[in-house]
């Protein structure tokens, strides 16, 4: 029965090792480089949060701010929102009130649909690599930090994905109503 | 929404089954125990999916071989676009990345096209696809990325906008138009 608690727990044994690699991930993907550019008489390499600094200090505050909510606050609230539904499921799922439940569904709602625009600074970096490509004076080249950051915004994906919204309800009484228009 | 044999709606969030009624034009169905959006009945024809996914597929073809942007560096002309990039996260050993880039930013978004395309025929087989496929094609970040590569570019280089880029984006944004149009329709009444 969807309603036991065993049950609840295993369902929720997928998601929540995919979200724990998706943090791991998280860790190099913040520590390593990203990015190596050498432009306008300058070498740098970069990593998320250096390229946003650096976005801010060269008065592009607009995009570092887009840049910031991509790569740092949608990652991190995403597996955030992710712990607390698992926790939610995983412990009061019987006492939840409607209305909580209703809440926490919307909360998985929103965590689904952020999720793609973290993909921002992998498809930045992607761009910039193809071209950049003027030899010695000017180039751009992706660095292993890329890779790992690609990985946890997938794993955090899959993550999301391999969550069943239903086990919030799984205890609730059903309704029984034509949907409201 | 799974719609199944006997007409009945299922809430993908909640589980709830509903009694599928049906809707006027811009009228929205939600469930009634969570509130998520089981339905909305587009406005305009029922062919309107299908309009989209066409204009989308054929602004696809200059997104992909049509540069994306000019970038010019001591007398140095360069073009890039989408597949450029691909091209050379490959060249710097990420073949994974290269694919995950091709397959979120192209290959996804024209399975996407292609399964709207034949939505007026084959609805159920097109729902699937499309349901499998819409958390994979992101082509409106790919546009929200190269926004950002291109601002950051002009502050330091001279940069050209061709005509590339805006197909990728009218491609993004009917693709968008499409799959919202795009609604499962009930199993026809048998007429008399």
């Amino acid at each position: 029965m969807m309603n036991s608690r065993a049950q609840v727990s295993a369902n929720l044994h997928r998601p929540a090792a995919l979200a724990l690699a998706a943090a791991l991930m998280l860790i190099p993907a913040n520590l390593l480089p990203i990015l190596d550019t050498r432009m306008a008489g300058k070498a740098r390499i970069d990593t998320i949060w250096s390229g946003i600094v650096e976005l801010y200090e060269t008065g592009l505050w607009p995009l570092a701010v887009i840049v910031f909510i991509a790569s740092l606050v949608i990652p991190i609230f995403k597996l955030v929102g992710l712990a607390f539904l698992f926790f939610a499921a995983h412990r009061d799922a019987a006492d939840l009130s409607d209305s909580a439940r209703r809440t926490l569904t919307r909360l998985y709602a929103f965590l689904d649909v952020i999720g793609r625009w973290s993909m921002l600074d992998v498809f930045l970096v992607a761009f910039l690599t193809g071209i950049v490509r003027f030899g010695a004076p000017a180039m751009v080249a992706p660095r292993i930090g890329v890779v790992a950051f690609a990985a946890a915004v997938v794993l955090t994906i899959l993550a999301t994905r391999a969550f069943d919204p239903r086990l919030l309800w799984a205890t609730a009484s059903t309704a029984s109503a034509p949907p409201s228009a | 929404m799974p719609l199944s044999s006997d007409n009945m709606l299922t809430c993908r969030l909640c589980g709830q089954d509903h009694q599928a009624v049906p809707l006027s034009a811009g009228e929205t169905a939600r469930c009634v125990r969570c509130g998520a959006r089981l339905e909305t009945e587009p406005r305009g024809h029922r062919c309107t999916a299908v309009a989209f996914a066409l204009a989308g597929l054929a602004f696809a073809a200059p997104a992909a071989w049509v540069p994306f942007i000019t970038v010019e560096k001591l007398g140095n002309v360069r073009t890039g676009n989408f597949i450029d990039g691909v091209i050379q996260l490959n060249a710097h050993d990420m073949p994974f990345l290269a694919a995950w880039v091709l397959i979120c930013g192209g290959i996804a978004p024209l399975l996407l096209l292609g399964s709207l395309l034949i939505s007026r025929r084959h609805p159920l087989p097109a729902k699937r696809l499309g349901d499998a496929l819409v958390h994979w094609s992101m082509p409106e970040v790919y546009v929200l990325a190269v926004f950002v590569a291109l601002t950051r570019l002009g502050s330091i280089v001279e940069v050209e906008t061709n005509a590339g880029f805006w197909s990728y984006c009218a491609m993004s944004v009917a693709l968008l138009l499409a799959w919202r149009a795009f609604r499962l329709q009930p199993p026809p009444e048998p007429s008399a």
